[in-house]
């Protein structure tokens, strides 16, 4: 890599530029990272950069791919039809984890039907890098990071299979926080896996570590899709057995004492951080006003998270009970309005409180 | 407490059917068999309507490169009616333009439930009545899910409003007998956002079309 | 996929670590020695097991897993409760590197 690596990307990044300074935030956090973004852009610009040592054309080679990175999440959270619903609900559960105001939320809609993900240009401890290397250097600073949240186009509505996401939202606070990666360290003595034992290990262990954060707040809503999309997938080399997975989930929600949950508390515990426990409150289904054709009040944050499983639950005895005079799209679509509605009023309501206060 | 009545309405006990006050209304939101959900100040009830905002979801018609809209055809091969218009939603709070002379469904923020004897009527509350804007609506006796309106800016001036705006005013009329609402197959049920014209889907356009060659 | 992954993050840890540590074998006095020290007197108490990996901040996770991965030795050489000596930076450098 040589000087002309970086003069390459400068030239694209002024493309990208040029194209991002159109976009419109609603949210004035977005402009300000932008602007930033834009200062950091020009100052590298204006260095001599053909006169960089090695070192220097690397360190810069990643600030203007974190540049780059971040006007692609920023160009797709211009999207005007945000599910703020179900975002809403993974802000309430990343806030439980995870309280800082650094972070901004994009998002965006992707055409693959399997892509829901969370994904961040920066971990924390590469954020203060990144700052302490451009404050010595330019004397500037970013402020935010940015998480994108990606969920499939035609799914956007569909809350029975949004519950995804919270396990999306498991692995990207076990990422964050480094949660499974302590576990690799504690058993084999390494920081990255190194060969295929090591690095099932790992994989194993954060997908048991997402499904049970996901269980937390969504109960076995999570595990019930999974029986959809995965029904008896075996154990792999990236994944665990669905069966086991399922079983592992079920146990914590019937506060069974196991191994492996034993052992992320343990680790939670010593890292300060929340333990893994149940963050749900459970609404009776025959008392629920979704079986009323309407939308659910929630006394709290708890009670909100439920309402998936509630979703789920009626969505799947659709033939027996208040929807079975609908077609089966009609039923389907009246779980999801209903499941947003209630949501977006709790929000709604809750926004209002806050704004009298 | 959200529901309690004023006292200062008379209720009407001879009148079993028509317009209702503001204390009928009032009863039966706290018996739960009217629903207006969320209803975020208690004075949105007034003496005989009760005022609804815009919700946060919006289809606007927009000029496509068909020359017009098909409502004569339903199938694969034909651009469905949804095409013809954009989808956008707003956070409450944020604003929304209407353009002149571009039709533009939205929903209203609460979401109703009306009991199996009263009907309602949307109008606009005469302050935006005022600035150009017109709409019409009746939502049928029975009737779940947020309120779909169609709202067109007659004036030459775009006009910006905040999502969350009192806009709506409803008003109820009850009838002497129960209506089912669900007797016939309903296409709206439980809706929460805008939907768009649905007028290809109409099951007599099969028949309408074969009396062409008779 | 043209590329598996553009950027490694922990390579890139890597490479701004040795920018620090390169300012600090220069000017012993870096502003960046205080956090890097933190970060070496962490590492070396986990290696004596006077702390527990699980406790390992995470702001500085990268630079103390790898100093216990690859450097763990000389680690419980060092005594926590003294300065760390010049010669240890260098050394870590040469690591990274």
């Amino acid at each position: 890599m040589d000087y002309k690596t970086i003069e390459l990307n400068l030239c694209q990044l002024e493309e990208s530029f040029a194209k991002s300074r159109s976009n419109i935030y609603s949210d004035f956090r977005k402009e300000e990272h932008f602007q930033e973004l834009y200062a950091l852009f020009q100052k590298i610009k204006e260095n001599d950069y053909q006169k960089f040592d090695e070192q220097e054309i690397l360190n810069h080679n990643y600030l203007l791919n974190v540049i780059f990175k971040s006007l692609e999440y920023l160009d797709n959270s211009t999207l005007n039809v945000t599910p703020y619903e179900i975002i809403s609900c993974l802000e309430f559960a990343l806030n439980d984890w995870i309280k800082d105001d650094d972070f901004i939320i994009v998002t965006s809609l992707s055409n693959k039907k399997t892509d829901f993900y969370l994904e961040t240009t920066l971990s924390e401890e590469s954020f203060e890098l990144l700052n302490q290397f451009i404050n010595n250097k330019y004397g500037l600073k970013i402020s935010k990071k940015l998480i994108q949240i990606s969920l499939p186009k035609i799914l956007s509505r569909d809350y029975l299979s949004s519950v995804v996401l919270y396990h999306e939202l498991g692995h990207f606070v076990d990422n964050q926080l480094n949660i499974s990666k302590k576990m690799l360290l504690k058993k084999y003595s390494i920081n990255q896996p190194n060969d295929d034992e090591t690095s099932r290990y790992l994989n194993h262990t954060m997908e048991y570590f997402a499904d049970l954060f996901a269980a937390q707040y969504v109960n076995n809503s999570s595990n019930t899709y999974l029986g959809y999309i995965a029904p008896e997938h075996p154990d792999s080399q990236t994944h665990p057995a669905t069966r086991s997975r399922i079983n592992v989930s079920l146990d914590f929600l019937n506060s069974k004492s196991i191994e492996i949950v034993d052992e992320f508390n343990k680790l939670l515990h010593l890292s300060s951080l929340p333990l893994l426990e149940i963050r749900h409150s459970k609404i009776d289904i025959s008392y629920c006003n979704l079986t009323k054709l309407y939308p659910q009040n929630f006394e709290d944050v708890s009670e909100l998270h439920y309402i998936f499983q509630l979703g789920w639950d009626i969505w799947e005895d659709a033939e027996n009970n208040f929807l079975k005079e609908f077609s089966s799209r009609q039923r389907y679509n009246i779980v999801n309005n209903l499941i947003e509605k209630s949501i977006s009023n709790y929000v709604v309501q809750k926004n209002w409180e806050d704004a009298n206060e | 407490m959200w529901f309690r009545k004023t006292g200062k309405t008379q209720m009407n006990s001879n009148s079993k059917t028509g317009l209702l006050i503001k204390d009928e209304i009032l009863d039966l939101l706290e018996k739960k068999e009217l629903i207006i959900e969320p209803l975020l100040e208690i004075d949105q009830v007034g003496e005989i309507t009760v005022d609804l905002r815009i919700g946060t979801d919006f289809l606007s018609l927009q000029q496509g490169r068909n020359a017009f809209i098909d409502t004569t055809t339903n199938n694969i091969k034909s651009r469905p009616i949804k095409s013809h218009y954009t989808q956008t939603r707003r956070k409450i709070g944020e604003y929304f333009l209407f353009h002149p002379n571009q039709p533009v469904l939205f929903s209203t923020l609460e979401y109703l439930k009306l009991p199996p004897n009263i009907y309602a009527d949307l109008n606009l509350r005469s302050s935006f009545g005022r600035l150009g804007l017109g709409l019409s609506t009746i939502i049928q006796p029975g009737y779940c899910g947020c309120a779909s309106v169609e709202i067109t800016n007659r004036g030459n001036t775009p006009i910006r409003v905040l999502s969350g705006t009192r806009m709506v005013q409803i008003r109820f009329y009850k009838l002497d007998s129960n209506s089912e609402y669900f007797n016939k197959v309903r296409k709206y049920t439980c809706q929460v956002r805008p939907v768009p014209s649905k007028a290809n889907e109409d099951s007599e356009l099969v028949k309408l079309k074969s009396m062409k060659s008779k | 996929m043209y590329l598996a992954q553009v950027i490694k993050n922990d390579d890139v840890k890597s490479d701004f670590y040795i920018n620090i540590f390169e300012d600090i074998v220069k000017n012993h006095d870096s502003s960046f020695k205080v956090l890097v020290d933190d970060a070496i007197l962490e590492a070396i108490n986990v290696a004596k097991g006077t702390a527990d990996i699980y406790s390992i901040n995470n702001n500085r996770y990268f630079l103390v897993t790898t100093l216990l991965e690859r450097f763990k030795f000389r680690l419980t050489e060092l005594n926590s409760s003294q300065n760390i000596p010049d010669e240890v930076y260098p050394e870590i450098l040469n690591l990274l590197k």
